[in-house]
């Protein structure tokens, strides 16, 4: 079985950098024949990691770097996203969908991600989240 | 995808805002002044979101900051016509539950 390779991509924390780097992500599986529903799942996965990353990870630092590494192929697209913040713990993030949270502005990333992904994983320090998407018509 | 396009019209003491193409994070940003500088004060809101073909987290903080500034000044806000991905981003987060969506503006502006 030939090994996979990934690809690295490094921006700086600018939003306008991420959907440059979420578009051609998004290109690449739309040629790789991935469905409508998964084009948009991994476009709003993307989105919410770049997000994390660039103002909760980074704070909004443009000094500070956002990491990608993913590979795309017939099967699935793995994407790692990375930040140079401390971290954080995933699983304290209180549930956005319990009454009292609805009216809240943030914190809906991770459930969505967990929502629309196959597999959405925090390493220890919590700065790095690893998605996968399977391509649901291979 | 397309860029995001808001049309902003006003009807009945109601602002009308059309929004079309993708509430992503690169055009939050620009949301967000354009929505500063709408004279909300003391106006019911509707978003039309019939057209709105994408929405993250980043755009469904500013669909609930304006839900905040009606419900403190005592108007209203409603939704209209989420269509496909971008309603059942509204499902998943149960945003369907805080909001009062309407299937057409008339419809809407019949309720307030």
């Amino acid at each position: 079985m030939p090994t996979q390779s990934y690809r690295d991509i490094e921006i700086p924390s600018d939003y306008h950098r991420a959907k440059e780097v979420e578009d051609a992500i998004i290109d690449s599986a739309q040629s790789h024949g991935y469905h409508e529903d998964d084009l948009f799942a991994l476009r709003l996965s993307l989105e919410e990691a770049l997000t994390n990353a660039i103002r909760h990870g980074n704070a909004g630092d443009r000094e500070k770097k956002v990491i990608l590494r993913y590979y795309i192929n017939e099967n699935q697209a793995d994407i790692y996203v990375a930040d140079e913040g401390p971290g954080f713990d995933p699983t304290a993030v209180p549930d956005p969908t319990i009454t009292e949270n609805l009216s809240q502005p943030n914190g809906r990333g991770i459930l969505l991600m967990r929502a629309y992904m196959n597999l959405v994983e925090y390493n220890d320090t919590g700065n790095v989240v690893h998605m996968v998407k399977l391509n649901s018509k291979p | 995808m397309s860029n995001l396009n808001l049309d902003i019209s006003e009807r009945n003491n109601t602002i009308i805002i059309t929004l079309s193409g993708s509430a992503d994070m690169a055009q939050a940003g620009d949301l967000k002044s354009k929505l500063e500088k709408t004279p909300l004060t003391d106006k019911n809101v509707i978003i039309d979101m019939g057209s709105l073909e994408f929405i993250a987290s980043m755009g469904l903080g500013g669909l609930i900051f304006i839900h905040q500034l009606c419900l403190q000044q005592k108007t209203s806000f409603k939704l209209v016509n989420p269509q496909g991905a971008v309603a059942k981003v509204l499902k998943t987060t149960q945003l369907d539950q805080l909001f009062d969506i309407y299937s057409s503006i008339d419809e809407a502006l019949a309720e307030l």
